[in-house]
């Protein structure tokens, strides 16, 4: 089983990821001759008290992407209504890791317009049913697994 | 002490979006045809929405966003689930 092994950093259970333009988007570009933007290799931080990955906005606004949904989401302030948009997510391969262990090429995305400082990427719970998750809490470390 | 968190929210209910900058048409669209879609029988249908006109009530959510990408990409539009409750989601630090 693909796995890799990861130290639990101080900002918690970070791993790099890719975020890119989704398949439908990259299809269209691709037919009108438009250059595709390149992806972004991102610090993320895995959430499992957060149901929809989020990606920080600018991030977002670089790919060139619209929202095309909302959703409602509690905030604070009480219930908001957030962006979401269409990308193609990956964890790459890292560590050991001989292939990437995971590639989606179309993932709903919501619009962090105010990301933790250094973490543009929260993988939420939408993510993780897409994996096996392992932490060793003595050893600092924890496993992803496909 | 216990912290009330909604799970889900009324059509009427539905906040503007908080997007800064400009008006998001194709929302404000969805809340003022909400009510008059599900009168209609849509409910759990999805609905495309271009400014502020309704493009048309798909079946599907693969119908929609193919739709929806072959008329406008990249431009702008919305394609959102037409339901009289809607699931509320959690986000880290928010809830």
């Amino acid at each position: 089983m693909p796995h890799v092994t990861l130290p639990i950093d101080p900002d918690g259970y970070i791993v790099e990821v890719m975020v890119g333009l989704n398949g439908a988007a990259t299809a269209n570009l691709l037919a009108a001759g438009q250059p595709i933007p390149a992806p972004l290799l991102l610090r993320g931080a895995i959430d499992s008290g957060t149901d929809v990955t989020c990606v920080d906005v600018q991030v977002l606004n670089r790919f060139g992407l619209s929202p095309f949904h909302r959703l409602s989401s509690t905030t604070a302030a009480g219930v908001i209504t957030a962006s979401l948009y269409e990308v193609s997510f990956s964890i790459p391969r890292i560590g050991r890791l001989t292939a990437p262990l995971m590639v989606l090429d179309q993932l709903v995305v919501m619009e962090l317009s105010q990301a933790p400082q250094g973490i543009p990427v929260l993988v939420g719970r939408d993510v993780l049913e897409h994996l096996m998750m392992i932490t060793d809490g003595p050893r600092a470390e924890f496993t992803l697994a496909d | 002490m216990t912290i009330h968190r909604p799970t889900k929210i009324h059509y009427s209910e539905l906040r503007p979006s908080q997007r800064e900058g400009e008006k998001d048409v194709e929302w404000e669209t969805y809340r003022r045809e909400v009510g008059r879609l599900i009168a209609d029988g849509h409910e759990s249908k999805w609905v495309l929405i271009k400014d502020d006109t309704i493009i048309g009530v798909f079946n599907t959510l693969e119908e929609v966003r193919e739709e929806g990408y072959r008329r406008y990409f990249p431009e702008r539009f919305l394609i959102h689930q037409i339901q009289t409750w809607e699931r509320v989601y959690c986000i880290r630090n928010y809830c």
